[in-house]
């Protein structure tokens, strides 16, 4: 068994409020109309470096093969 | 016994000094609120003083001993609890201005209610990252907590208050919560032990929710002992034997948790582990995965959470927390499912390490508390935010729900902790180790000053 060697996705990096990803920009502006959140402009920067974080986690994550018989773990018992 | 000039059970000292009359529950809790008022302002780990209330029950508890009645086994013992928390006729903030409107709650939450019948006096908020979303206890509303061995330096969090609170000697124990990492990693920069029991053990009636899918309320003290005697009223039962240190196969964690920590951290590990006579490494799979899911799968309910409160006054959340719980109130379904069904999966490997050992040694954190004025850690090569990235090495463990003890190493300079992972319900073979770490001196917590344990003149 082995752990994966990178800490994080090699994009958006590990900043957290205030990364930057030249690969991709989030459409967050869309992305927040579709659930009827109005992001104020002052705000933007943060949520779309975040948004880019979180979509680099999603990556990586969504990059890993599951079986299909792999449950989601909503009651999840340790 | 004591531990380095500091007597061991601190609570468990004070309440058999009360039971026996040498000192009244009201002395005990004045002192202590006295304390808190001359010193915190070096820590800023109190947000609320609960006088008035504290006092009553103390006068309760004095009375109960004074009729010869059984006041219980923490009678008279002050204690704090992070400010998510509902403790009865108080607001419960969660660190954030935007709850402050809300109704006092009306009863305590469930494991004060425990901690209250058992005789212990609830002194205190502590201070937290607003809602219970950040690795540092740097809050815009309250402030930042200063590690009281350094006040230059970050207490960690989200329960920063809780850790601050014990290691600077204000209070005896403390409540936390851990989602993440937030009772861990403050117990771990501040050196104090802490407990993050098996995830689905504590009630959480009356704890202000973040993410329902890794919410964990524990206990943080400065002794083992009172760790024990905490964690076992809390959890509603009665103390549970706890096995031969000798016959707990214990193992430390390789590959993912051996990387990126300081010289001193990894000879505190070599040091326990030599101790303990066991040189087994185990590696678990997808670490990198697992921490990712944990991010995103906190990110996303905790965004949920707040979406209808973000919607209509979102400029009033702490603008550290408000970006990222946007961020995760957006994640598409598909994200969270697919980290939810990792997690289902890396459950079954976690079990599968465990088979081979029923304690795994980690660190907790990179190294020491950083700096306030430069909140970062170094990872990989790379400059990173500490109020983000503070748990690399406690969100894996989070995502598999296993109980932790943060045990706080014995170390010349700042503090460094470790993690003792158990099975899932394994908590009396953590305490077991923990114990032992104690006994021998390679782990120990030292509070500044513990003013609670100034007798009556």
């Amino acid at each position: 068994m082995s752990s994966a060697a990178r800490l994080s996705p090699p994009s958006p990096g590990l900043s957290g409020a205030g990364g930057h990803d030249d690969r991709k920009v989030p459409p967050v502006a869309d992305m927040a109309r579709i659930i009827g959140l109005s992001i104020p402009a002052a705000c933007m920067p943060d949520v779309v470096a975040n948004t880019a974080l979180l979509h680099g986690y999603a990556d990586l994550v969504g990059s890993f093969a599951l079986p299909d018989d792999c449950e989601p773990a909503y009651e999840y018992v340790p | 016994m004591t531990v380095h000039g500091h007597k061991a059970g601190a609570a468990l000292a004070i309440a058999a000094d009360v039971r026996a009359g040498r000192r009244s529950a009201v002395s005990v809790v004045t002192d202590v609120i006295a304390d808190i008022e001359a010193r915190d302002t070096r820590f800023n780990s109190v947000t609320r003083i609960l006088g008035p209330a504290a006092v009553a029950q103390a006068e309760e508890v004095d009375k109960t001993i004074a009729a010869g009645r059984d006041p219980g086994p923490l009678a008279g013992v002050p204690f704090g609890v992070k400010d998510l928390f509902d403790v009865r006729g108080e607001v419960t903030t969660a660190g954030s201005i935007v709850l402050r409107d809300n109704l006092p709650a009306t009863r305590d939450a469930v494991v004060v209610e425990r901690l209250r019948a058992a005789g212990a006096v609830p002194v205190a908020t502590l201070n937290m990252d607003e809602f219970a979303y950040g690795f540092s206890t740097e809050n815009a509303h309250t402030g930042t907590t200063r590690n009281p061995h350094d006040t230059a330096r970050l207490a960690g969090g989200s329960s920063g208050g809780s850790a601050a609170s014990v290691a600077a000697g204000l209070l005896p124990f403390t409540l936390g919560s851990d989602t993440n990492g937030s009772i861990r990693i403050p117990s771990s920069l501040c050196g104090v032990w802490g407990l993050k029991p098996t995830y689905g053990q504590m009630p959480l009636g009356g704890v202000y929710p973040f993410v329902a899918s890794l919410d964990v309320v524990g206990p943080m003290a400065d002794t083992v002992e009172d760790l024990r005697a905490v964690y076992t009223i809390m959890a509603g039962g009665a103390p549970v034997g706890e096995p031969d240190v000798g016959d707990v196969r214990v193992a430390r964690l390789g590959g993912w948790f051996a990387n990126n920590i300081s010289t001193e951290l990894t000879t505190g590990i070599d040091a326990v582990m030599a101790h303990l006579g066991r040189d087994q490494v185990i590696e678990l799979p997808e670490v990198a995965r697992a921490r990712a899911s944990a991010f995103l799968i906190s990110a996303a309910e905790g965004g949920n959470l707040h979406l209808a409160r973000l919607r209509r006054r979102s400029m009033q959340y702490d603008p550290a927390t408000r970006g990222r719980l946007m961020a995760g109130a957006m994640l598409p379904a598909a994200t969270f499912v697919q980290a939810q069904r990792f997690r289902r999966w890396f459950r079954e490997h976690v079990h599968a390490a465990l088979a081979h050992a029923d304690v795994l040694v980690a660190p907790t954190t990179v190294g020491v508390a950083p700096r306030i004025d430069q909140p970062s850690i170094v990872v990989d090569g790379r400059t990173v935010s500490a109020r983000a990235n503070l748990g690399i090495f406690t969100q894996p463990i989070s995502l598999a729900g296993l109980p932790v003890l943060a045990a706080p190493l014995s170390v010349d300079g700042l503090p460094l902790g470790i993690q003792l992972i158990g099975a899932p319900g394994g908590e009396a073979k953590l305490f077991a180790v923990a114990a032992e770490l104690q006994r021998a001196g390679l782990a120990a917590c030292r509070p500044l000053d513990a003013g609670y344990a100034r007798k009556d003149s």
